[in-house]
């Protein structure tokens, strides 16, 4: 064993950026300062399906402190595409499984963000947001998985034909002969509860660009700081190389 | 920050020091440390007071301060997680304990955390035992460490003041 | 989330106050701030202005009269958590107040403020209710007092105009409690009740229940007195086979329905705490006479 397997192999060992941590010291995202800095907000959907038959955003934009606000046709202008990339082996979901950027004409979730502000700060952000009116035509949604399934039941998404996008079989071994010489065959319905990543830091991003113009930074709670990067550049049209992206925890 | 609407002038003393800074009515405490003081080691959770990130003692008692306003410090002695350790940031007992005891993952939740402990061992009358330690830590959320850890080094702490 | 802007006062006087809500437009007290203010970080509610009683010393105090035991309406739960007074003189609201929320919340939420907000679930209302207490309000006429009952009108909705604000709530200390039991459901500690009850008993020289109060919170839209059970148990003693006379047929009040708890569930709850309630209450009565 060499000098420094021996310091760590077998042996107790303190994180090293706990005493950061501890005296609140750590830079989490909302910590993250830059001088002139905005805050985006959305304005979100009030509905688990609904049409969108109007957004007026005039008055909001009049408030003080609202620097801008984009719509999806807005960001079109600067996007290659209008949906976000779901990490799922590429070519096996076709594109209107995909999340919109913002949703335009019709709504799919309590939550999905409709409009983009951007102002002074978050106070006048969410201020501004009330004043945005969007005009809904409220559609049946479909909530549960299973009664989607079934031929009868209504689309959870106009745009689409069927409320499945892809059907999988996984499996493991061969099952049929198996099976055919089994004693006992046992089935059974398993129900696992939906798993979401839920840290206790709150999701967000900060962006700004570096001086000269050529490229970005970008702060984000994330994980996937590869995949963000990759996908940010694709949407944008940028090179990979152009970007610093630093994973904040 | 710039809210738009009429500033008020806010004078308290935070970690020992006392400060003014002006902030809207509306500006929540936790804002005002955060944005206005550059105190960012208290965190913003839940703002509805049921995760515990944003716990700071507002005259030796732990609180919620994104349940407070900033308007409401006024004249208060505040302490926050920056003001535990002493000037030359040597760690406290308690953040020595969840060193040792790994008893934080990610750190967000734990200057909270710290803060409602600081009450608790500074408080007379308490029992010290595992029980009251997890009613103390009930007002918190932890994704990361199951909590186990977090009482073990409240525990160690309790054994090493010989409180019990 | 971040609050609307709003106006903030902060009076020094109880008639500063009210002379405030009088004049005020859309205006709403600031108590602890443990309910109002996270519905106004989601804007739920908005108002343009708030009044914070919390610079009213008066309000803040625990008087001891003869025949009465006044708290003031801005007392936190803690400090009626840590009040040897109150334990002594209530301890069925010392005792109740560790099941309100957490400690954190409890070291800003207070007496008055859980009161006029009425939550179905909340432990102040069903004690208050439990204790017989009267409520001491102050308006633009004068001050007028209130007994619980006719001051809990409607769920989350107190027997009060936006002119007048709580000054005291008043737990009388004539009746002779000599038992006391609480208990709540809840999935965990902290959470609201699924369902509270709180009992008070008072036990004569043969061992007979002389007069009891026992009531039920979180099962209905306010918390109320399971008057029926009262009135079957008092003047008898209190043995298994009356408990299960009363009880055979379990529960089935038109109770609160969501997403916590369905309305059987409850009824269930309520019946098996109301028993065990009882049973700690009368155990505590025997209690006492054994120790005079």
């Amino acid at each position: 064993m060499n000098a420094i397997q021996a310091r760590y192999l077998g042996r107790r060992t303190k994180r090293i950026e706990d005493p950061d941590l501890l005296v609140g010291k750590g830079k989490y995202i909302d910590d993250i300062k830059i001088p002139g800095m905005m805050h985006a907000y959305f304005v979100r959907s009030e509905y688990a399906h609904a049409r969108i038959c109007s957004v007026d955003t005039s008055l909001a934009r009049k408030l003080p402190g609202v620097e801008a606000i984009y719509t999806l046709s807005d960001l079109m202008q600067v996007l290659r595409f209008d949906r976000l990339p779901l990490a799922f082996p590429p070519g096996k979901l076709s594109k209107i499984a995909m999340p919109k950027i913002l949703a335009s004409d019709e709504v799919l979730y309590v939550g999905e963000p409709i409009v983009l502000i951007i102002a002074s700060d978050r106070y006048i952000a969410e201020d501004a947001a009330e004043l945005v009116v969007v005009d809904y035509e409220e559609l049946t949604a479909v909530v549960d998985p299973r009664k989607g399934l079934k031929s009868e039941s209504c689309l959870a998404s106009s745009r689409t034909k069927s409320n499945t996008f892809i059907s999988m079989m996984v499996g493991f071994g061969d099952c049929d002969e198996e099976f055919g010489r089994a004693d006992n065959i046992l089935s059974e319905e398993f129900y696992q509860h939906r798993g979401v990543p839920n840290p206790m830091e709150p999701r967000g991003l900060v962006a700004t660009v570096n001086p000269g113009k050529e490229s970005l930074s970008i702060w984000a709670s994330s994980q996937l700081t590869h995949e963000l990067r990759n996908t940010i550049c694709e949407m944008l049209n940028f090179l990979p190389e152009t970007f610093g992206l630093l994973r904040v925890t | 920050m710039t809210d738009q609407s009429e500033q008020i002038s806010i004078t308290a003393t935070f970690n020992g020091k006392e400060m003014t800074a002006g902030a809207s009515a509306r500006t929540t405490l936790v804002d005002f440390l955060r944005h206005k003081l550059d105190l960012t080691g208290t965190h913003v959770g839940c703002e509805h007071g049921v995760c515990g990130a944003c716990t700071v003692l507002v005259d030796g008692l732990a609180v919620r301060s994104c349940l407070m306003f900033a308007v409401q410090a006024v004249g208060r002695q505040i302490v926050t997680v920056e003001g535990l350790s002493s000037a030359n940031q040597d760690l406290t007992d308690i953040q020595k304990a969840f060193w040792e005891r790994h008893g934080l993952q990610c750190g967000f939740c734990t200057a909270g955390i710290l803060m409602s402990l600081e009450e608790y061992f500074s408080t007379e009358g308490n029992s010290y035992s595992e029980d009251e330690i997890k009613d103390v830590l009930s007002g918190h959320l932890c994704r990361c460490t199951g909590y186990q850890n977090i009482v073990r080094a409240a525990l160690d702490i309790v054994s090493d003041r010989t409180l019990k | 989330m971040k609050p609307a802007q709003f106006q903030y006062h902060k009076p020094q006087t109880i008639s500063e106050a009210i002379q405030l809500l009088s004049h005020l437009e859309n205006a709403r007290l600031l108590a602890g701030g443990q309910t109002l203010v996270p519905m106004l970080n989601f804007r739920v509610s908005a108002f343009d202005n708030i009044v914070d009683l919390g610079c009213i010393p008066e309000l803040s105090t625990i008087n001891e009269n003869v025949d009465s035991l006044d708290i003031g309406s801005m007392v936190t739960q803690r400090m009626l958590e840590y009040s040897s007074l109150v334990k002594e003189k209530l301890p069925l609201l010392s005792h109740a107040i560790k099941y309100v929320g957490h400690r954190q919340t409890r070291n800003r939420g207070t007496i008055g403020g859980s009161l006029c907000h009425l939550d179905p679930s909340a432990e102040i209302p069903l004690v208050a209710l439990t204790l017989r207490a009267s409520v001491e309000i102050a308006g633009p006429e004068g001050s007028r007092d209130a007994v619980i009952s006719d001051f809990i009108e409607d769920m989350l909705t107190p027997a009060i105009s936006e002119h007048e604000l709580v000054v005291k709530i008043k737990f009388p200390l004539r009746y002779m409690w000599n038992g006391w039991a609480f208990t709540e459901f809840s999935r965990r500690k902290g959470d609201f009740a699924i369902v509270a009850i709180a009992c008070v008993m008072e036990m004569g020289t043969n061992g007979e229940v002389k007069d009891l109060v026992l009531a039920a919170g979180g099962l209905c839209e306010v918390p109320f007195r399971l008057e029926k059970i009262e009135d079957a148990i008092r003047g008898k003693k209190l043995n298994q086979s009356l408990l299960a006379s009363i009880f055979e047929n379990g529960f089935s009040f038109d109770a609160l329905d969501d997403v916590f708890a369905p309305s059987w569930y409850r009824n269930r709850l309520a019946c098996t705490g109301a028993k065990r309630v009882l049973a700690e209450a009368y155990e505590r009565c025997q209690s006492y006479q054994e120790l005079i």
